[in-house]
């Protein structure tokens, strides 16, 4: 039995059930009596107002509005989130390349403090050199001056 | 693939839009009110179109939405007293109007003392003319409280209009 077919049925028992009172009340309330189509009569007569299909096409309009501010809103995040990824991938890919072309730029790579330690360290050390070849050079001068002297004073005794 | 009925469930919408006012006004009996429902629920299905599975649903699933929205905002609503626009006119202008008596209305007006729950089977089954099952699809009921709620909302009924005839 289809639901149809079944609904007419329960509704053909309700209203044998209603009219078995033999009641007037009852045949108020049955869905077939003057009452019920004068409420239905009622129902449908209630005055729609022009507006109202202003407002459903507004509500359709701002809903679809709505949909197609929503779908740019995640086309823009979309496009934001694969630039940022895009980003990384660079940023990644141009580090490994330094450190390939880069090796004093890898990980094992001295410090840079160890290095500017090491560099001043030799410049001093080549310095002190430098300074103490300087001093040598000087005594071997003021020597020689003072052979010079002490020759040119035993030249003039020996005159 | 969830979501390609749109243009179906738009297409529903419009062309029911005055069914779902008249379900919406039965609820809150005003018209800006009723108004502010609809459009609150278009916009929830619109919103939530992808959960549709079934375009054959739609029916049930749109007066779902909507019954909901109506019920949100009674709750909401449920503190601030409604001032008929009618009546208001009347006694501004210095005339009282009385209404005729109207049998239909009568019977309309008996329907607004009975719960939102049973109010609500009520209009679908003998206005919207949804079948029990429909219904109970729309309140997320089980069957059988559909069916006690509309014998026993029916009996209560009985019961006002007893009592409002003796």
């Amino acid at each position: 039995m289809s639901d149809l077919e079944e609904e007419n049925r329960h509704r053909s028992d309700w209203l044998m059930s209603a009219g078995q009172g033999e009641n007037q009340i009852e045949s108020v309330l049955n869905r077939s009596t003057q009452a019920w189509k004068e409420a239905k009569k009622v129902y449908d007569a209630i005055q729609i107002p022009g507006e109202l299909n202003t407002r459903v096409r507004a509500a359709i309009e701002s809903e679809e509005k709505h949909r197609k501010h929503w779908f740019v809103q995640l086309m823009g995040a979309g496009a934001a989130v694969a630039l940022g990824i895009c980003c990384i991938i660079f940023q990644h890919k141009s580090e490994l390349n330094t450190e390939y072309t880069n090796p004093s730029k890898s990980v094992t790579a001295q410090p840079e403090s160890e290095n500017r330690r090491e560099i001043l360290q030799t410049f001093f050390e080549s310095g002190s050199e430098v300074e103490s070849e300087s001093e040598t050079e000087a005594a071997s001068d003021q020597s020689a001056e003072k052979t010079g002297e002490h020759v040119s004073r035993s030249k003039k005794r020996e005159n | 693939m969830a979501g390609k009925y749109y243009d179906q469930i738009v297409e529903y919408i419009l062309g029911n839009q005055e069914k779902f006012y008249r379900l919406a006004y039965s609820y809150i009996k005003n018209p800006d009110g009723a108004m502010d429902a609809v459009q609150n629920a278009i916009c929830r299905a619109l919103e939530k179109y992808r959960t549709l599975r079934d375009i054959k649903a739609v029916k049930t699933w749109f007066y779902r939405i909507l019954v909901n929205e109506c019920l949100m905002y009674l709750r909401k609503h449920e503190k601030e007293i409604p001032v008929d626009s009618d009546s208001w006119e009347g006694w501004s202008s210095g005339v009282y109007i009385e209404s005729a008596f109207e049998p239909g209305e009568e019977v309309w007006k008996k329907l607004d003392r009975l719960s939102p729950e049973v109010r609500t089977v009520i209009i679908l089954y003998y206005f919207e003319e949804l079948t029990l099952k429909e219904i109970a699809q729309v309140t997320q009921t089980n069957l059988n409280t559909v069916k006690s709620r509309l014998y026993g909302g029916l009996r209560k009924l009985k019961g006002i209009i007893k009592e409002d005839s003796d």
